[in-house]
Order: C-alpha cells, then sequence, then structure tokens
C-alpha cells in the first residue's frame, strides 16, 4: 500500500500541514472519487496521489440494481476523510437538504458545498452558495464552498462563516487549467479561511501553477480520473503540488524582459 | 404515530407525481408509499425497518429520509410506521468530485 507520506523527504517536501477548521491534514492535495473505469483503478489511483480528503456525491440508492454499492464500500474510511459534495444541486434548498443528508451519515460534519446555476458551464450561483454556507454554517457545518475566482464573492463566503472557500480553476471537468492566476492569488491574499482551489485542473503543471500562487490546496477529479494511465496521473499530481507549494515558499526570482547572464562576463580569453 | 403529511417541495412532487395527490389516509389494509421515486406496497403497519429488508439494505450504510425528516442511522431509524403516501428516499454515496 502507498501511504500518504511514504518519507521524511516526503514529508518536508509538503511543508507544514494543511489546517481546516482546527483539523491538520498532511496532504494539499484532495481528489474526487468519480468517473473512474473500475473501483480497482479509483482504489489505486486514490492511493498512488497521497490524498488524504476525497469527495463523494450524495445519490439514491439504485434499487433496480443489486449490484449498486455504495463507494463506501471500496473505501477504506479509517483512512481517509470523507468530504461530501452537493453537486448536482441547483438551489440553497437541495443543497442544503443533500448536505444534512450527508452528516446523517455519521461520518462529519463537513461539506463540500456546491450551488450549481447553470448546466453547461456547471458554474456555480454565487448569491446561493452565499445564501446556503451561512445557514449549513449556522447548524455546525465545517463549509468547504465550491465558488467562482471572484474576490467579491470569496469575501462573503468567508463573512458567512464558511470553513473553506473553494474558487474554481476554470469550469468542472473542462481540464483548462488555471485560467486567471491574479483572480486565486488576490483571494488568497485577502481571505483569512483557507483557499483550496476546486476544478479545472488538467495536467501536472497546472496543478503546479495553482500552488505556486499561494493557495493552501487543489481539488481535482477529472485531471486524474480521465488520464490515459490515472495512477500514473496521480503520482505525477502530487508530485505537482508538492513542487508548486515548496516553490511558492522559495519565492520565485523576478521576471526579467532582458537575458542577465549566468557566467561571468570578465575572464573570457584574448 | 406521526401523520403521513409530506414535508417540503420535493417530497410533494414526489408524492403528486406517483399519483397519491388528495388521497386520504386509510386506517388498514395495505400502504402505497413511494420509494426513491417508485411506487411500493407494504403491509399494514410497515415500518421502515421492514422496508430495508425487503429490499435487502438493511445491513447498508445508508441514510433514510422519511417524508422530508432525514432518520439518523441508528436504532430508531427502522422503528418509524409507514403510512398511505409516505415518500422514503434511500440515500448513499457514490463516486463524485
Amino acid at each position: 500500500m502507498v501511504t500518504a507520506v511514504t518519507s521524511l523527504a516526503e514529508l518536508s517536501a509538503s511543508g507544514a500541514p494543511l489546517t481546516i477548521a482546527g483539523r491538520e491534514f498532511r496532504s494539499r492535495l484532495m481528489v474526487g472519487t468519480g468517473k473512474y473505469a473500475s473501483t480497482a483503478l479509483m482504489r489505486d489511483a486514490i492511493a498512488a496521489s497521497g490524498a488524504e480528503v476525497v469527495t463523494v456525491a450524495v445519490r439514491r440508492v439504485d434499487l433496480d440494481r443489486s449490484n449498486d454499492e455504495s463507494i463506501l464500500a471500496h473505501l477504506d474510511t479509517s483512512r481517509y476523510f470523507l468530504l461530501a459534495n452537493t453537486a448536482g444541486c441547483y438551489s440553497v434548498a437541495d443543497a442544503c437538504r443533500y448536505a444534512r443528508i450527508a452528516r446523517a451519515a455519521g461520518f462529519n460534519e463537513w461539506v463540500k458545498l456546491e450551488v450549481i446555476a447553470d448546466e453547461a458551464t456547471l458554474l456555480p450561483d454565487p448569491v446561493g452558495v452565499v445564501e446556503a454556507t451561512r445557514a449549513l454554517a449556522a447548524e455546525g457545518f465545517q463549509v468547504l464552498a465550491y465558488t467562482n475566482d471572484d474576490l467579491i464573492t470569496a469575501l462573503r463566503l468567508e463573512d458567512a462563516g464558511a470553513a473553506g472557500v473553494m474558487p474554481l480553476a476554470s469550469p468542472i471537468g473542462s481540464g483548462l487549467g488555471l485560467l486567471n492566476p491574479y483572480a486565486i492569488r488576490t483571494i488568497k491574499h485577502r481571505l483569512s479561511v483557507p483557499v483550496i482551489v476546486d476544478a479545472g485542473v488538467g495536467t501536472a503543471s497546472d496543478a503546479c501553477v495553482t500552488m505556486e500562487q499561494g493557495v493552501d490546496g487543489v481539488l481535482m477529479n477529472t485531471g486524474i480520473a480521465a488520464a490515459q494511465d490515472p495512477v500514473r496521473m496521480a503520482t505525477a499530481m502530487r508530485h505537482a503540488v508538492d513542487a508548486g507549494r515548496e516553490a511558492f515558499l522559495a519565492g520565485r526570482m523576478p521576471r526579467r524582459e532582458v537575458a542577465v547572464p549566468s557566467s561571468p562576463r570578465a575572464g573570457m580569453l584574448g | 404515530m406521526t401523520p403521513s403529511k409530506t414535508q417540503g417541495p420535493t417530497a410533494e412532487r414526489e408524492r403528486a407525481a406517483a399519483g397519491f395527490a388528495g388521497r386520504p389516509d386509510t386506517a388498514a389494509g395495505p400502504v402505497e408509499i413511494t420509494v426513491n421515486g417508485k411506487r411500493r406496497t407494504m403491509a399494514d403497519a410497515a415500518t421502515i425497518g421492514d422496508l430495508l429488508r425487503e429490499l435487502d439494505l438493511d445491513h447498508r450504510m445508508i441514510v433514510v429520509e422519511h417524508n422530508g425528516q432525514i432518520l439518523r442511522h441508528d436504532v430508531s431509524a427502522p422503528a418509524h410506521v409507514l403510512h398511505m403516501g409516505d415518500v422514503v428516499e434511500l440515500v448513499h454515496f457514490v463516486g463524485g468530485g
């Protein structure tokens, strides 16, 4: 079995743990459990990612299929922190209902809150997600709110009691990468609660560039699940998140419009 | 005994869609309910526990919503009695992002 942290070197690479609502997580990479060709592939990919937080969706049991198993039959819930989402909810009432049902499963009081506004883009409803965050936070939920890359909405979510804010890199499942690094940087700079970029990461460089903005973590599903080799991509994402975090902490050199030689100008042969 | 009033817009919608709108409760005999959007007939005084046993779900990790009320996954849930027109949702976790 691959463990989340396999060596001291990796522990130092990931730096200080990610803390959300007083809970520490070793990995800054969170992964989804959807879209895998098989549950075995999902298990292996999640293990390779090193992720500790895994997202799950809330749906009806399919009564017509006797083999319709819960995802929990394939996940070691003592090893992973389950983060239920409200994916597919288009109203505040539905999102709150799904969150309450998820909480009744008894694992934790956390929710990855989605209030979707548009089927074509799956873009979030900024007004709805603020309203739902306020309602659920008042009920004791730790709300991680999926939102657009808009600073003002992010500030409103923090004010409404979100435990963390999850701005998108680009639309869910698009793999378009980080479209607005400036917006994400600004959100991270202005918020006190953790900022986890969720959705749109397509490959390792996307994850790395996202982490280089200084955000606290990245959540992805399709970027791993839809790769030709999900287990290998999960490994790449783990390294990319660590690399991006380290690069951010290291502080990059200033950009220059002119070349500056790395070798001495003096001492050239006559 | 709790009255078999549906709660919330979704439950009302499902109840209407399943043809229960306006049907009065009956005192005895089989009860017709809606489970995950489909009609189902249960014996008189059947409980949530009976329903889960019939569906072979009694050992599964699921959450039950009964007429819009979420039942904690504990000993109290199976004891809830089903009434004519009740709406039950049986919910679990599936893969998602």
